[in-house]
């Protein structure tokens, strides 16, 4: 079964359609009777507050009574509900014969996405792509020879551009800045038309080819993260106000979106702001490693042998305190650990040195002489405690979960950007300026800065003599996700006189710092823990009914203690009520924009399958088809899509979609 | 395409906010509820209000 479920409810399963039918209602009996009782204990004129809110009681039961008329009509119709929401569990989409899913791209983009690539020097790329995925062998001559063409779905990078997962079968790409999956809209329509052939998933619609069908799709994208995370932020929130459940609190006391029917949508959203969070506040990403072994080292392994048989005077190839370069890590160092996959590396920096101390060397023991084994202090080798801040939240769960073992390594950082056809459509994609490190050997050593073009991006890259050796997150850029580097950059060369085979001649070694991470620092104690739990915990829905039991007796028993405490109290209840109205008045306008203005900084596109005799045939035929599609440029998307069956869904569409 | 079903055009993507179509009915809806909490802030107000004023005599 494909990570796509579908959920089959009625929209009166829906909180706030829920609460939409009740509220209005239950706040006035509330009210009420909060007002009886404040007025009998404190020997008030009750009923001349009664008649004073008379008028607005009235009024507010009007309103409550046009808010039933409307919802009556609609909140019994069944429909089922389908979240594509970005993740590493995706795989490629397959249709019930296990066939790759194609999604129609017109002639008229593929000609505009030819003339883009040409632009951005992707020629000979965009050419290949339009041979293999369209079956035009050389489309530059020409041009789109079909009014359309179908696309099979797969990862949207090239194979030369994958820098993970680049032969499984998983379709979504890791973003290398925010450390978030992002997918593109004809990834996420391919999925849906994925999963309504799922057989494996028994809750999806098996509408037959007479049956009427309908369909509602939302998809919401941007295409860079870095600029649109926090628009984007928003409209997931107006999204779980309307669709959502209630919010929970985690064991730590956390807040958890509960999602209602959006979970998926829900646990996106805890990842954006755990994002978001990240670059606000960097110093969430610290891990503290104690390091031992560390020390400078001159090069690579050739150096190494050269360093220890061909110069007159041997050279240690690794050393302490006073070399031309440092032994130890220094305040935001640039490093390297463990590998948290194949070919890839966790990044951080060093965000604060806790301790330095020397590092301990075996003393071998003379036993003829009576001299037993012992220890000294390392005239090389040193001792640290670092704190280690991960470039991203992936960085850092690598840094606290499999450092124990593993290298730390002073590296430069180095800026990396990307062009490339994408798979699916054609699209030219930029992705760019991201953090990326060089190790220090590899610099080369020239005598200018090494300048790369990348589409209209221009970037610096560093060489031995201005390595980039030191960092610093930047909350106030721009893109506050990409590192600052610091200074204009190090000469981390180091000049020896070698005699290789009687001739004297120079060799130049680039040094870095190397050191063996003990172990995290971990917090938490080690599993398994026992977890403090109440009733109320395991029944989500008794939170209220226990809430509302402390607050009146909480107030009873204050009443009958202080009649002038139990006026502030009622006061207070007041105070806090009003602050939740307006709390959730601020939540319906979020949803009141989402759905007539659209919220342009992001992009919300809509299909409207009308409903019409065909079932999931004729809905998966719409959503492979329909023009005017959400563009490939669009890297990170989620959709939403609803369907349901015969004319009730009308009454659905009728209420979501512009007329 | 299917050519069985009883649509009559083909269907189209389109961008939310972009189009000049009456927004949809979910926005009467929410307008409807945006009142109501207002009238209900009102009544609290209102109380709170008169028991300041009222509360100890």
């Amino acid at each position: 079964m494909a990570t796509t479920e579908w959920e089959s409810l009625t929209l009166g399963q829906n909180k706030t359609i829920q609460k939409i039918a009740t509220a209005a209602a239950k706040a006035s009996e509330l009210l009420d009777a909060n007002v009886k009782l404040a007025s009998g204990t404190l020997k008030a004129a009750g009923i001349f507050l009664q008649g004073l809110l008379g008028p607005y009681i009235l009024l507010l039961r009007t309103t409550a009574d046009t808010i039933d008329d409307f919802v009556k009509d609609f909140k019994n119709i069944g429909f089922f509900i389908l979240e594509v929401c970005p993740d590493g569990k995706y795989i490629l989409p397959k249709d019930a014969d296990g066939n790759p899913i194609k999604i129609l791209v017109g002639g008229i983009e593929i000609a505009a996405n030819a003339s883009i690539a040409a632009a951005a020097g992707q020629t000979i790329e965009f050419k290949e792509w339009a041979k293999e995925f369209l079956g035009e062998e050389d489309i530059y001559l020409t041009g789109a020879q079909k009014a359309n063409y179908p696309v099979e779905v797969g990862k949207s990078q090239p194979p030369a551009n994958r820098t993970d997962n680049a032969n499984d079968n998983k379709l979504a790409t890791l973003d290398r800045l925010t450390g978030l999956y992002k997918m593109t809209p004809s990834q996420v329509i391919a999925t849906m038309i994925a999963a309504m052939d799922d057989e494996l998933d028994l809750r999806r619609p098996q509408l037959s080819s007479s049956a009427e069908a309908g369909a509602l799709v939302m998809i919401v994208g941007v295409s860079d993260l870095t600029k649109n995370l926090a628009n984007l932020q928003s409209i997931f929130k107006a999204f779980l106000t309307f669709f959502g459940g209630e919010e929970k609190k985690d064991k730590s006391g956390k807040v958890v979106a509960a999602g209602g029917v959006a979970t998926g949508v829900a646990k996106l959203g805890s990842l954006i702001e755990a994002a978001l969070g990240q670059a606000n506040d960097p110093s969430k990403n610290d891990t503290t490693l104690t390091v031992n072994g560390i020390c400078g080292v001159r090069g690579t392994e050739d150096d190494k042998i050269v360093l220890s048989t061909s110069f007159q005077n041997k050279i240690p190839y690794c050393f302490g305190a006073g070399g031309t370069t440092p032994n130890l890590f220094e305040l935001n160092d640039f490093v390297v650990g463990p590998r948290v996959k194949f070919g890839q590396r966790c990044m951080g920096y060093v965000s604060k040195i806790n301790s330095t101390e020397a590092d301990t060397e075996a003393v071998a023991g003379v036993p003829q002489l009576g001299i037993p084994a012992s220890t000294k202090e390392s005239e090389i080798y040193s001792i640290q405690e670092l704190v280690i801040r991960g470039v991203t939240e992936l960085d850092a769960i690598g840094f606290r979960t499999l450092s124990t073992g593993a290298k730390l390594q002073k590296v430069s950082f180095d800026y990396r950007a990307t062009v490339s056809v994408d798979q699916n459509s054609g699209t030219v994609v930029k992705e760019g300026p991201y953090n990326d490190f060089e190790y220090i050997p590899n610099l080369p050593d020239q005598e200018y800065a090494d300048v790369e073009t990348v589409s209209d991006m221009i970037l610096t890259h560093p060489i031995a003599k201005g390595a980039f050796t030191k960092v610093v997150h930047n909350p106030s850029a721009d893109n506050p996700w990409l590192l600052k580097k610091m200074g204009d950059g190090v000469d981390i060369r180091e000049v020896h006189t070698v005699r290789i085979d009687n001739f004297i001649g120079k060799h130049i070694t680039k040094n870095t710092v190397i050191g063996d991470i003990l172990s995290p620092k971990t917090p938490e104690a080690p599993h398994p823990n026992f977890k403090a739990s109440k009733l109320e915990d395991l029944i989500g829905d008794f939170n209220v009914f226990f809430a509302s039991i402390d607050a009146l007796t909480d107030t009873l028993r204050k009443m009958a203690d202080d009649a002038g405490k139990a006026l502030q109290d009622i006061i207070d209840y007041l105070d806090s009520k009003i602050a939740e109205l307006e709390e959730i008045n601020a939540a319906l306008q979020k949803i009141l924009a989402l759905f007539s203005i659209g919220l342009p900084a992001a992009g919300i596109y809509t299909l409207n399958i009308p409903v019409a005799v065909g079932g999931n045939d004729y809905i998966k035929e719409e959503l492979q088809g329909a023009a005017n599609a959400p563009p490939d440029s669009l890297d990170f998307t989620f959709g939403f899509m609803l369907m349901g069956e015969g004319k009730a869904f009308k009454t659905m569409q009728d209420l979501l979609i512009p007329s | 395409m299917n050519t069985t079903n009883n649509k009559e055009e083909n269907v189209e993507w389109e961008k939310m906010g972009q189009e000049e179509k009456k927004p949809p009915k979910i926005t009467e809806l929410v307008k409807l509820m945006i009142d109501s909490n207002n009238q209900q802030k009102k009544i609290l107000e209102e109380t709170k209000k008169w028991l300041q004023q009222n509360g100890n005599r």
